[in-house]
């Protein structure tokens, strides 16, 4: 395949590949992997990818993809690439339509011999309570006021209406809230798209899951989150809904114009891009801010609907169910950081676009929570193998602006995941392996079998040997809505 | 692999990838946007056209004006629930678009289609090109 391509890939390590520096490319690719997870990574454009982004003007140091990269538009999912903040970039691209998507996870007072007998009528009732599925809309209606109010407030918006503990805000990246969300740029067509979808789940590979600790790898670190074996755990995987897709659409529609405008020569128009320095870039962050807030205050909604669901139709107590939450992390965001570039420290825009922020021990940025163990990397994996939870390691601030991975990635394309479930009843299979599952869509089950993703323990161990972020625990899951 | 005479799914890892075809320019537009309408709804017919919209579109080049076309039809959907059931279009001077659509809105309340969600209508991979039997067009969206 790459016979005919402008770059060559040369293998640097065990888990390392380097595009080298061709042709106009400001700066060499760098893509971790292993044996056999690159051979998927080679049949598709994941590292045309690379290579296009490494073009952006002030791009610093290397493109980056880490090991659950897989094809997407514009930048490769599990794509990072940081920025000079006077010769640089932001590129809507690099963040994605569905702005601060993101995990959450939560720990529990139950044991697994606890939920399983009860997880199919636990998975129904989720399913009937939390609006799911394409478009999913009967969340909070929210008018232009209260929708100013969350794109400035983020979680904490969601906790002032009772919905969450205050203690909450310690457990979410940035404490829940990104600075600068600005109401006054959100257009009448953003708001229209959003203001119904607060509190919904939405479609695709967005999930609520009920999983426990299987296995545990670091006692130490497990011991200080309040892990335990037989724990049941939630994890939450969604988004900005439409109100973020919106914010995206418009302000890549503007960059389109203004690459022309500024001579920014690029390889793809979905890099298109404004330099940081102008009022469009300025604005897309304020933007982009209020997004990340919807998306903070709307897997805070989802997590409280989710524990007042479980007491009720399990019929337990709050302090029976003692639903913790662990943390919330950012998988499409962009934002300022500081990182040491060639011995000075230097602040820069870091895009993450399907990439997680991995900070380790005594990072400043930590909340006092993870001060003394660096912060909790979600991977999710595919809703019939398993999870992991990891922690953030020093090497992912040598090597990759603070980043890791954030989730196994998807291997096949929904086209030919229908294929290979034809004639199969993938809800059955899944039972099969003890997950009972639920899905909005007709064919949601089937796009999303398992095999559809790559194995996210391969992931997982790259990014641990690597240096990245390290294994803490391993779930597995009992049941899972999908949207 | 979803395949009809005017558009067919290719395979993309992530998100969904179309060819669409058209004798004409206009033809095409209209075909692309009623593919999206069949990925949004998972239906190709049955939908009662009750709404009717007038746009208008500029854009600097052929293909961002297909893109910003789909845009608006994805607004509209996400938005109004407005269903794209059929469309007369004109393309005139360099890259204008004026368009008569009709649509269906649902009367009733919370009906839900067996589509996908569509997030955006991307630039990566877009093309639009005259060939000899008419016109081809490549789309990615985000889903």
């Amino acid at each position: 395949m790459s016979r005919d391509k402008p770059y060559k890939i040369r293998r640097i390590d065990e888990f390392r590949w380097e595009i080298p520096k061709v042709g106009s490319m400001r700066v060499p690719g760098l893509i971790y992997s292993n044996s056999s997870l690159f051979p998927d990574i080679e049949k598709d454009n994941s590292c045309d990818q690379v290579y296009n982004v490494a073009h952006l003007p002030g791009i610093v140091s290397r493109s980056i993809a880490l090991p659950d990269i897989h094809w997407g538009y514009g930048f490769p999912i599990g794509g990072v690439a940081a920025f000079d903040l006077d010769e640089g970039v932001i590129s809507p691209g690099g963040v994605g339509y569905d702005i601060n998507c993101g995990v959450r996870l939560a720990t529990t007072g139950l044991s697994k011999v606890d939920v399983i007998p009860h997880i199919k009528e636990l998975i129904n009732a989720l399913y009937s309570n939390i609006p799911c599925g394409l478009g999913s809309k009967g969340g909070i209606i929210l008018n232009r006021d209260s929708m100013s109010q969350v794109a400035k407030l983020g979680a904490r918006w969601a906790i002032k209406q009772g919905m969450g503990d205050e203690s909450d805000i310690e457990r979410i990246e940035d404490h829940g809230i990104m600075e600068g969300g600005e109401s006054a740029l959100i257009s009448d067509r953003s708001f229209e798209r959003g203001k119904n979808q607060l509190g919904t789940l939405g479609s695709g590979n967005h999930f609520i899951e009920i999983g426990f600790i299987e296995e545990i790898f670091d006692e130490n670190v497990a011991k200080l989150w309040g892990i335990s074996l037989e724990q049941v755990t939630l994890m939450i995987h969604t988004g900005s809904r439409g109100f973020g897709y919106n914010i995206c659409d418009e302000f890549l529609a503007k960059m389109i114009k203004n690459v022309s405008k500024e001579k920014i020569d690029l390889p793809d128009k979905q890099l298109a891009c404004a330099r940081l320095n102008t009022p469009l870039a300025r604005e897309y962050l304020a933007a982009m801010a209020a997004a990340a807030n919807f998306a903070f205050a709307n897997r805070q909604i989802i997590m409280n609907l989710v524990q007042k669901t479980w007491e009720r139709s399990l019929i337990i107590s709050p302090h029976e169910l003692k639903l913790k939450l662990l943390y919330d992390v950012s998988h499409n965001i962009a934002k300022m950081e500081n990182h040491e570039v060639k011995g000075k420290s230097v602040k820069l825009c870091v895009h993450r676009k399907g990439a997680t922020r991995a900070l380790p021990a005594g990072h400043p940025l930590l909340p006092a929570f993870f001060v003394n163990t660096g912060q909790p990397v979600l991977l999710p994996g595919d809703m019939g193998r398993s999870s992991f939870i990891l922690v953030g390691a020093k090497g992912a601030l040598e090597q990759t602006f603070g980043s890791a991975c954030h989730g196994a990635g998807r291997v096949l394309s929904r086209n030919e995941a229908l294929r290979r479930t034809k004639g199969r009843d993938v809800d059955r299979e899944l039972q099969d392996r003890n997950v009972y599952g639920k899905a909005a869509g007709r064919k949601t089950m089937r796009e999303e079998f398992p095999e559809a993703y790559k194995d996210v323990s391969a992931v997982a161990e790259v990014a641990h040997k690597a240096g990245l972020a390290t294994k803490v625990a391993k779930i597995k899951p009992l049941g899972v809505i999908k949207g | 692999m979803k395949s009809f005479p005017e558009w067919k799914l290719l395979d993309h890892t992530a998100d969904v990838r179309i060819e669409v075809r058209g004798e004409t320019l206009e033809k095409l537009f209209v075909n692309a946007a009623l593919a999206l309408t069949y990925l949004l709804s998972g239906r190709r017919k049955g939908f009662v056209a009750n709404i009717e919209k007038n746009i208008i579109l500029e854009s600097d080049s052929l293909d961002v004006l297909l893109a910003d076309w789909l845009r608006e039809i994805l607004f509209y959907f996400s938005a109004e629930n407005f269903l794209l059931c059929d469309a007369s279009l004109n393309i005139e001077g360099v890259h204008l678009l004026r368009a008569r659509l009709s649509g269906h809105i649902s009367q009733v309340a919370d009906e839900s289609y067996d589509g996908m969600e569509i997030k955006g209508v991307t630039y990566h991979g877009l093309s639009l090109e005259k060939k000899h039997e008419g016109y081809v067009a490549h789309v990615i969206f985000d889903a």
